[in-house]
């Protein structure tokens, strides 16, 4: 429609100044003719010398954090790219239907610079964005031309660091000793040493409480244990599922996250297992650190769900049992077992209820 | 239940951020240049008179004051506007009366009711300017208005072209300019309110753009003054193949083409012919001579349009003077033949007479096309009507020119009485042709009066050879001559500004000169049929289709023993000015004694067109300093002054230029890297003379620029020396923090060196 009004104009004028033979006239119908055509090469010009791709292939985004990603243009040519559009497909692995969004910017002539957008993250998992097409625009937005320009990246949507409070208990000791303090063990399977007593704070679990300690101050002191010095524990997933949705992901990977954080207050290391079925061996990865938890995530998410298999799973669990070596196993069903014995089947509708309020006594 | 959200994408929170920064130094250029398109096209009406340097002076200022306030001091920006509307509001009210007149005057000049004289409007001038640099800037601001402005401004050019108005070409650039520009920056502007923008310094995109566009614009434009320069003719005369093209197809479509041909209005426009056969002329003989039907007689001219004659007056007039009143009713029949029985009772035969019948095949036509020296025919019908409605045409006898011999002394005894009747007839007819056939609205024709006036003949060869003259070296013959102006007169627009024409216009200049010239004349139209275009039949006779492109406009002259009789001055039609008694070679005699040229233009019109036409611009821009009061010597000082106007404020323009660059640098350091601050920091020492030959890198670095620099400690220094080198060789990132640090180091250490610097070298540092 704009070329069709441009051309218009361009035509009245042209005949303006053929009727009344102004030479003024003819020199803007002219010029508008000449940055018609101008504008026609423009956007082929700009084709040739814009190039745009994804500043990293990678970044990593905490969920419920809008993530800042940034393009970048990089312009060969002299003149400035007034504007282009980008096209761009974007979505959760395992998301029903990508989504597309048409993005617009400028950059400047000769040189590159950055361009910015957000997105919201609402769930944890992996979001794909992916750069389709660059329409390029002349000045006055007459006429276009594009390109295939392919980019991708990844964004690492992580879960909140909601670790799970994971004590170890022992029913025989209580009942001996149903004031004894130190009847709480964690995973390691041995008593631990007291490291430092500190001041109560809002949300400690009233168990930890140092009664004597607490009289004797006249306010509330907490124990905090030292972690064993080698202490390790195995942490099985079974991914396979008839079905797979982002949503049901985004629970998944929240309570892997929340029990990898709350073992990894207990010990100072966690074999996180699956079984790939692509090899048919096992995935297998000690997590120590926080950078380690989060590659570990990564490996999740980008472990394609539709390549589980549930026989494989149990046969690997089976075998890692058979040898007499203790572990934990979640499910997809959210089912989250120690050895054979179901700990708890986490809630889909009130997990984060369940993540900050509730302790798991893992009974031996 | 877990809320089931959507993944978007949206733009930053800087976006709106960077709104609030105001315009870049492209949006003043290109303001101004809208607003200097206007001043332009204001100079270039004629007859409105006003102080120019006040007004080009103003509109800089107020343009770049309301740029600046925007930019940097918002609010101060409306308040100054307000305070500008309420001040226009002001002196509008106490200068009411004057400002109506100035108006009044104004609006004469441009609808050209009346020749009016040129009269001082500054005030009013000055207002509007002031008014619409307010408004333009508000427009501009919104981006929503810029498709109206488009619309107005290239409504202006064209209306201005309409109404004779000299659009010059620095009208255009600048206009266009300002189209352009603007139209890419709104571009920019309104795709980020529908869509998802990615954050982008709008400002600084604008900028960029701005340059691009305005490079290629200045490129285009050389390139189209050199193209419209070379091919300009051509480019016009593909202009009207394609309205003719238009024309005929529309009229096709329209069913028109049966309209009529003749008729007394000065076409203003392109003659685009349909090639449609109007008439069927059957004759006897083959004629000799080019054959003259004259279809309308003009006589009285107003403003482009001839009246029809009135021969029901004029014979009215001659019976009265001949006191025939009885035969009043029969003096139009009388008369009309009168030539025609007088040449045939006086050669005592009627072998050289001829016939021809004229047939119509135009059924709208119903007009009667008749020769000259002729007499009509109805034979064995009773009356005139009688025979059309039987033949569906009509016949007429006559003569050829160089057949007609009317000598009144060989007159038989026969026909004596009737020959002195006619004697008397053609002397009273004379008398009252004399009367009403010499009438010229002066008033309308200024230029042509002056030039005959000053041109003072009294012999009717003289007479004529000067007309010719006059049209064929003033005007080319041409049927596509483009559109007069509106409030132009035409036949002045025709000889003395554009210079072309086609048979109308020369009719009716030549006309109105033998009128001025005191010798009776009547524009014509009608047909003219060259015996080439008589084919020969069967059974003898000659017959020939008459079309639309015979179509042909003349003057006829009234000559003793002729009546009226027709004068070629048309160029396309072998024009000589001939005529009973006047041949071509007493013609060429005379142009060679008065030393008239006619080789220019007239006979020469297809192959000369170019150079006319180059002609025609100089022309128009010479008539219109000969129509301004303000004459060419202020004309040419008016232009120097404008000229050194804009120089002056371009000088002025530089230091804000200078100012803005420094604000344009500053802002942009916000985003810099620390590393990239500290290396403008060198860049701003070494300006200032400090610490030169320093990498910045050096141990003594910190301690060196201490002393240097007064007011900054040594740790304050080496801290932004070791933020700066984590930033480039550590393996974080910096934080913002930090950089804020390393801005705030720099800017203290600027003003310090700024403080030291001399005027000039303020001047450029930043």
């Amino acid at each position: 429609m704009k070329k069709v009004i441009f051309l218009f104009f361009m035509v009245i004028t042209c005949y303006v100044a053929g009727m009344y033979r102004s030479m003024s006239l003819l020199v803007f119908a002219l010029l508008e003719c000449f940055l018609f055509i101008a504008m026609f090469f423009m956007p082929y010009y700009l084709k040739r010398v814009l190039t745009v791709r994804f500043l990293s292939a990678v970044d990593s985004a905490q969920k419920g954090i809008a993530q800042t990603c940034k393009i970048c243009v990089r312009n060969k040519g002299l003149i400035a790219a007034g504007q282009f559009q980008i096209r761009m497909k974007f979505g959760y692995r395992y998301s029903r239907k990508m989504s597309r969004i048409k993005l617009f910017g400028a950059a400047g002539g000769h040189g590159e610079s950055e361009l910015s957008f957000q997105v919201n993250t609402p769930y944890c998992g992996l979001m794909e964005l992916e750069l389709e097409k660059i329409k390029l625009y002349d000045y006055l937005s007459l006429f276009s031309a594009g390109k295939r320009q392919k980019s991708h990246m990844q964004l690492v949507i992580l879960p909140q660091e909601n670790p799970l409070f994971i004590e170890y208990y022992c029913p025989e000791w209580r009942k001996e000793n149903p004031y004894q303090e130190d009847w709480i063990q964690t995973v390691g399977n041995e008593q631990r040493e007291i490291r430092q007593l500190r001041e109560y704070q809002q949300g400690d679990d009233i168990r930890r409480i140092h009664w004597k300690q607490s009289a004797r101050m006249q306010e509330l002191w907490i124990k905090e244990y030292e972690k064993e010095t080698d202490s390790v524990t195995d942490f099985f997933l079974e991914l396979a599922k008839d079905t797979v949705s982002v949503e049901e992901m985004d629970v998944f990977y929240e309570v892997v996250s929340s029990i990898l954080l709350g073992l990894l207050r207990c010990v100072n290391r966690v074999r996180v297992h699956w079984f790939q079925k692509e090899t048919d061996e096992e995935f297998c990865m000690e997590i120590k650190t926080l950078e380690e938890y989060k590659e570990v995530l990564l490996q999740l998410y980008q472990f394609d769900l539709m390549l589980a298999d549930t026989d494989g799973e149990k046969q690997l669990f089976l075998k890692f049992r058979e040898k007499g070596q203790e572990a934990f196993c979640l499910n997809r069903s959210l089912e989250w077992y120690y050895n054979e014995n179901l700990i708890t089947i986490f809630s889909e509708q009130e997990l984060i209820q369940e993540e900050k309020q509730k302790i798991y006594v893992v009974q031996r | 239940m877990r809320k089931i959200d959507k993944v978007r994408i949206y733009t930053g929170k800087k976006q709106s951020k960077t709104e609030k920064k105001g315009k870049g130094i492209s949006f003043l250029c290109v303001l101004l240049a809208g607003m200097f398109g206007i001043l332009f096209f204001l100079h270039g009406v004629e007859g409105i008179h006003y102080t120019e340097g006040l007004v080009w002076i103003t509109v800089f200022l107020l343009c770049t004051g309301n740029w600046y306030l925007y930019t940097y001091r918002r609010w101060m920006f409306w308040c100054f506007f307000a305070a500008g509307i309420f001040f226009i509001g002001l002196v509008v009210f106490l200068m009411r009366e004057t400002l109506l007149i100035q108006f009044l005057s104004v609006a004469e000049v441009l609808g050209r009711v009346e020749k009016t004289e040129s009269m001082e409007v500054t005030s009013l001038v000055l207002l509007s300017a002031i008014l619409f640099s307010f408004f333009l800037f508000l427009f501009e601001l919104s981006s929503i208005g810029h498709e109206l402005l488009i619309l107005l401004t290239t409504a202006l050019l064209l209306a201005g072209s309409a109404m004779g108005i000299w659009v010059d070409t620095k009208t255009v650039f600048f206009f266009l300019l300002f189209q352009m520009i603007f139209l890419a920056i709104h571009v920019l502007e309104k795709r980020k309110r529908k869509t998802v923008f990615l954050w982008v310094d709008q400002k600084e995109i604008a900028d960029a753009v701005s340059i691009s566009m305005g490079v290629l614009f200045i490129a285009l434009f050389c390139l189209t003054v050199l193209t419209a320069g070379a091919w300009q003719e051509k480019i016009y005369d593909f202009t009207y193949d394609v309205e003719g093209y238009a024309y005929r197809t529309i009229t096709n479509l329209m069913g028109l083409k049966e309209k009529p041909v003749k008729d007394g209005k000065i076409s203003r426009s392109n003659n685009h012919q349909m090639g449609t056969t109007q008439l069927r002329i059957q004759m006897e003989r083959q004629p000799t001579e080019s054959l003259y039907l004259r279809g309308f007689s003009g006589e009285a001219y107003i403003g482009g349009d001839w009246t029809e004659a009135s021969t029901m007056d004029v014979y009215e007039e001659v019976a009265d003077k001949l006191n025939w009143t009885y035969w009043e009713n029969h003096m139009g029949t009388m008369y009309s033949g009168m030539y025609y029985v007088i040449n045939s009772r006086m050669q005592d035969n009627l072998s050289k007479s001829r016939t021809m019948t004229i047939q119509r095949v135009n059924k709208m036509d119903r007009t009667y096309y008749r020769p000259y020296y002729s007499q009509w025919q109805t034979g064995d019908a009773d009356s005139w009507y009688d025979y059309l409605e039987r033949r569906e045409g009509y016949t007429y006898r006559y003569y050829e020119q160089k057949d007609m011999n009317i000598d009144w002394r060989n007159i038989t005894a026969d026909f004596w009485q009737t020959a002195m009747s006619y004697y008397q007839l053609q002397e009273a007819y004379g008398e009252v042709a004399k009367e009403r056939y010499i009438e010229v609205p002066e008033e309308l024709l200024p230029k042509l009066t002056t030039l005959c006036r000053e041109n003072e003949f009294s012999d009717l060869d003289e007479i004529s050879a000067f007309i010719l003259y006059t049209l064929h070296s003033k005007a080319s013959y041409t049927l596509t001559p483009g559109t007069a102006p509106l409030g132009e007169d035409i036949v002045e627009y025709f000889l003395f500004e554009n210079g072309r024409g086609y048979c109308v216009h020369f009719a009716a200049a030549a006309t109105l000169m033998y009128r001025l010239y005191g010798i009776p004349a009547r524009y014509v139209s009608g047909y003219m049929v060259e015996p080439t275009e008589f084919e020969r039949q069967t059974d003898g006779s000659y017959l020939a289709e008459v079309t639309d492109e015979s179509a042909h406009a003349w003057v006829e002259i009234l000559l003793e023993d002729y009546g009226w009789t027709p004068v070629e001055v048309t160029p396309a039609r072998n024009a000589t000015g001939e005529y009973p008694g006047f041949d071509s070679e007493e013609m060429k005699q005379l142009l060679d004694l008065h030393g008239w040229d006619m080789a220019v233009s007239g006979f020469e019109q297809y192959t000369q067109r170019q150079t006319d036409t180059e002609q025609r611009d100089v022309k128009k821009q010479n008539a219109l300093m000969e129509k301004g009061n303000l004459g060419k010597e202020k004309e040419t000082g008016s232009k120097e002054f404008i000229g050194f106007l804009l120089l002056v404020q371009m000088l002025l323009l530089i230091p804000l230029l200078l100012h803005y660059r420094r604000f344009y640098k500053r802002e942009k350091m916000e985003y810099m890297g620390s590393r990239a601050i500290f290396f403008q920091l060198l860049r701003v020492l070494r300006l200032g003379g400090f610490l030169v030959g320093y990498e910045g890198l050096e141990d003594d670095f910190a301690e060196e620029l201490t002393k240097q620099i007064d007011g900054i400690r040594i740790e304050e220094v080496t801290q932004m020396m070791e933020i700066v080198c984590e930033a480039a060789y550590g393996n974080r990132e910096e934080e913002k923090e930090e950089r804020e640090y390393v801005r705030r180091i720099y800017e203290r250490i600027v003003g310090e060196i700024y403080e030291k610097l001399r005027w000039y070298q303020k001047l450029i540092f930043w």
